[in-house]
Order: structure tokens, then sequence, then C-alpha cells
């Protein structure tokens, strides 16, 4: 079975990443998780970074019982037994681990499977909670998930380590999407932004695949059509703050020709800071708090789109949205 | 989609739909047009800085025909045109250095000007379509959409306040709805001509900090006018709670909420 499928009654996928560690992956996912479980839907929030999680301590989870670990160590391959309570009612939480240095992340091949499995999980919504960086490991959740959220601040280093993710993801997308060596060489060294073929923009590099293989070309398009990532600006304190999203979206659309979309900002708010020390979602914490607002209505944004049926939610999509960026399935690489 | 600037339509360069209203086309440019602008947060890791100058170029050259309802009408009327005149074939923008011109041709004045890379010929003097035709074009076209022209712009609306209507107004909700709506304390204060400081005080809820009952339902009432949201929606409701909290309600609120209630 393909994992990008979404089957009827399955979960919808939700990953939150963002490259930069601090941004507020963590916060945003444990946050929209909660809001999500208190707006009646059943919830299971993934910790898919295995050196330095935390979503159980946001989420009121002090010592997790088990965790993702022991699926990627082989010790317990039914995902449902992972899966612990939460104080939350209709939240549950799969942890990562923070110790287990020996643990490895899965290879490519492993982790499609993991994430055929996160979609059988009993739940309405699972929320991965991505680590920081660029890994392949961080891209595959991120790409095969139904809806990838990239969040960033308004700082200059939240929005290269954005984009570098944005990048990174973009062109692993296209990478799998490519079926000939030639053009999945020409993707190889377009990443490499110094090459000698004077790739440097994804024009540039349609280009090149075009010249190589027209159908590859239409591949390619495709794959790119496919991919909307969301938007979310944490830590807003002005309005030029709230600009940024419409910024970055722009540059996705005319430099990238994604369609990005700008899911929400969250303010910068003291109360974030209290209710990480109280071990809880702002949401649940402090529910009347300026950003405990913007983060019940992004979670309410995304659950009346899945409710509309389609995934944009701004305006008629010219064709249904392929949940699989890959063409079947391949070796692991 | 995966467009050169140069295929991009003048709609597609200041990403909106074909029927934006002129306050979208005013907020798109100025949103569009300051993601490139010096070394702008959004751009400059990505893109280079002659790449953004041309880019500003082909975005207010954008703005210029789409601002000005005579030429937007004869430039809509060209798209038009050349969106029912039969393809010759697919023409692939990249087939040779001429492309780009071929596809746009029967927009070639409005186009010519955003070729890929460096090379621009000077900006021509006349505008590429004249007035005089622009206006024999379509004397009897509606001029505006029938939406109220204060609304908010379409991407933003899924945004707006989702408290259910007749919520309370608190300090937090009214700069809620001023960072929806684009503005920072500085632009409500040239608007309102009220100190920026009172303007924080109101959005803080420092209610010790502001003046007597009857200037606070003012300020609130010039606020609530400058966001384009009914007053009467506004006033009431803040003034309550500031006279509530004056009749002497517990102390120790910031940003309109409770401290700490945890449960």
């Amino acid at each position: 079975m393909n994992p990008g499928l979404a089957r009827p009654g399955a979960p919808r996928l939700l990953a939150v990443g963002g490259g930069k560690g601090g941004v507020g992956k963590t916060m945003l996912a444990a946050n929209l998780a909660a809001a999500m479980a208190r707006a009646g839907q059943r919830v299971i929030a993934v910790d898919t970074d295995l050196e330095g999680a935390n979503l159980h301590t946001a989420l009121g989870v002090p010592a997790p019982r088990t965790s993702l670990a022991e699926y990627v160590a082989r010790r317990e391959l039914d995902l449902e037994r992972l899966v612990v309570d939460t104080p939350i009612p209709g939240l549950r939480l799969i942890a990562g681990t923070q110790s287990h240095l020996g643990v490895a992340q899965p290879r490519h091949f492993r982790r499609v499977e993991l994430l055929g499995k996160l979609r059988r999980l009993a739940a309405d919504w699972v929320l991965v909670d991505l680590g920081a960086g660029t890994h392949p490991s961080v891209m595959d959740y991120f790409l095969v998930g139904d809806d990838g959220v990239l969040v960033l601040t308004p700082e200059p280093t939240s929005v290269e380590n954005a984009y570098a993710f944005l990048r990174a993801a973009f062109y692993r997308r296209l990478r799998l999407a490519m079926t000939t060596e030639t053009t999945r060489k020409l993707v190889n060294q377009a990443m490499d932004q110094g090459n000698e073929r004077g790739i440097r923009t994804p024009l540039d590099l349609l280009r090149a695949v075009r010249e190589s293989s027209p159908a590859e070309g239409e591949r390619f398009v495709a794959a790119v059509q496919s991919f909307r990532p969301r938007l979310v600006v944490n830590g807003v304190r002005t309005a030029e703050d709230v600009r940024l999203g419409f910024a970055v979206r722009s540059v996705c659309r005319k430099y990238f020709g994604l369609d990005a979309e700008y899911l929400g900002y969250v303010n910068h708010d003291e109360a974030v800071a209290e209710a990480i020390r109280a071990r809880q979602p702002v949401v649940v914490s402090h529910p009347e708090a300026d950003a405990a607002v913007y983060l019940v209505r992004i979670a309410r944004k995304l659950i009346d789109e899945r409710a509309r049926g389609h995934a944009g939610a701004l305006r008629a999509r010219p064709a249904p949205r392929p949940h699989s960026p890959t063409p079947p399935p391949r070796p692991p690489l | 989609m995966m467009k050169s600037l140069a295929e991009m339509d003048h709609y597609e360069v200041l990403e909106v739909p074909r029927d934006a209203r002129p306050n979208e086309i005013e907020r798109a440019f100025a949103l569009v047009r300051a993601a490139y602008e010096g070394d702008a947060l959004a751009a400059y890791s990505v893109i280079t800085p002659d790449e953004a100058k041309l880019w500003r170029e082909r975005i207010d050259e954008a703005y210029r025909v789409l601002s000005d309802p005579a030429l937007r009408r004869a430039y809509d009327e060209a798209l038009d045109a050349a969106q029912a005149a039969p393809p010759d074939d697919e023409v692939d923008p990249f087939a040779d250095g001429a492309g780009a011109e071929e596809t746009a041709a029967p927009l070639a004045g409005f186009v010519e000007r955003a070729a890929p890379r460096a090379e621009l010929p000077p900006a021509p003097e006349a505008p590429p379509v004249s007035l005089a035709a622009a206006h024999a074009a379509s004397p009897l076209r509606v001029e505006e959409p029938p939406r109220r022209d204060d609304a908010l712009p379409r991407d933003l609306e899924a945004f707006e306040e989702d408290e259910e209507a007749g919520a309370e107004w608190t300090g937090a909700r009214l700069r809620r709805a001023r960072l929806l709506r684009g503005l920072e304390i500085d632009d409500v204060s040239r608007a309102t001509k009220i100190n920026p400081t009172y303007l924080r005080f109101l959005e803080e809820e420092r209610f010790d900090g502001l003046p007597a009952l009857v200037y606070v339902r003012g300020f609130v009432t010039a606020y609530a006018r400058v966001l384009g949201i009914d007053p009467s929606r506004v006033a009431p409701s803040y003034v309550a709670r500031c006279e509530e909290h004056r009749r002497g309600r517990p102390r120790g609120r910031f940003l309109g909420r409770p401290h700490a209630p945890a449960r």
C-alpha cells in the first residue's frame, strides 16, 4: 500500500517542521493537537525527534512508559501499543526519546513503513512533531504527510533555516519523483548551488529536466504542484511580522513555483512561556491568552478545511491534490 | 505555477485573482513589493539583489496597469483575447530564447520589460495601451464588484475573528484585529490623532493609565473606525470592561486576561 494515500476514515497526517530549533515547532504541534482534541477530534501526537524529544513534556506527560524508539529498535512493531494517554481528553501520544543516542533514525524504507502504520492509527488526526534540521528522515515525514506545516519566526536566522528546510524538502520531493538516472542527477546537481551547469533556480532545473526528457518535465511540474507547504509565523509582535508570512509565500510562489499557504500566525505572548513552565499547552493552561486564541484559530481552520473536504482553504484548486509525492515505491536510498 | 517572471501575467505577479478589487490590488502590491525590498527578511537569502531589482520592476509594472481602471480594462481584454486565441501547441517557454515573447505575443507591450535576466530595455515612456483605446474598448463595463471596498481582503477572511458575534471586545481582541489588517500602532495613531501610548494602554488594558471614561469611549470609537469595524459593536463592550475595572474589580490583569488561571 502506498503510505501517502489516505484511506477513507484514516487519520489526516500533519507534520510540523521548520529547520531551526527553538522556533516553536513543539509548541505549535502540542497546541494544535490539544486544541483539536478540545474541539472533539481524536488526536495522536507523534514525536519523531529521537534525540531531543520533548513533546511529552509540552503535553504534560512526565515520563512516557514507552516511545517510538521501541519501534525503531524493532522491539515493538505495533504502533498502537506505543500510544500513551495524556492529561487532555481525546489526545494521545507516541513519545520520542531523549537519551537513546544509540537509536538511529530509521532508514528511508522503514520510515515509509512507519508512515503507513501512522495512517492506520485509530484517530482523526496524527500530528507529527519533526526534529530540527533537514535530514532526509525529517523530510520524509514532512513530504508524505497530508499537510506539512513550516514554522518560522521573524528573525533572519529562522527565515534562512526555513528556506534551507523548504529547499531540502523541495529537492528531495523532486528527486523521488524523477525516474531516470539523468534527471535524478540533475536534481542532485541543482541542490549544490555552485554546480557547473549553471542550474541556480528551480526554473533552471525544470528547463534542464525538460531538455533531458519532456515526460520527466511533466513529472517535475506535477511534483511541484502537489507540494503545498503551509506557513505559520510564530512570535509575532508587529504588523510587519504578520506580513512576513505573505512575503515568504510570495517567494515560494515566484522562486520555487510552490503554492504555499499562509496558515496563520501566533503572537509573542508571555503566557506561552508560563504554559511551558506549567508543562501544559497554552490553549489548556491559558485559554483566554492572546496566543491561545491564535492557536485555536489555526486548529479550527484545519478542521474546517478538512470538513469542507479539500486541502486548500482559500481558492478552488485546479485538480484534487494527489497525496503521494512519490511514484511507485523504489528501493531504499 | 513554475512560471518565469516573463510568463506571468500581471495578476500572477501581484498574486491576486482576476476579479481582485482595487483595495485588494493595493494591498497585494504593498505586500509583494515589500517582500523584495532592499534586505527584506523574506527574500535576501533566496534571490540575488539583481534579481530582486528585476522582480520589483515587474511588480511595479503590474501595479501600474492594474491600479488604473482604464489600463486594467484594456489589459483584461488583451488577456481574454490571448486566452481565446487557439494556442500554437503547448508553447514551451524554454524551447528557445524567444519563447517568452512568443507566448505573450498579444501582450508583448506588457511583457517585454520583464525579460528574466539583466538586459532590460529602458523603460518605455508611453503606456503600452493608450487610454483612448482602453475607453473605447468597453464603455459599459461595471466599474466595481459589489463588495464593500473596506471589506477585508479575501485571503484574510479566514483569519478574521472567530469569536462569535457579540463576544466581548477586549484590548487583545482590538490588537488582533489591528494586526490582521496590517496596521502598526503608529498607523492607527496617525489616522486617529490619538497618542500611541494611549493606544497601547487600550490594547494592554492598562485602564489606570487611561483618561476619563468619556475619552476612552472616544478612543475606542476612533480606533474601531480605523479598523473598519462598527464602533457600536466595540465601544460599549470595551467601555464596560474599563468601567468595571475602575469600580474596583480585582487587579493584576495582563493583556485582558486574569493572570495564570492554570486549571
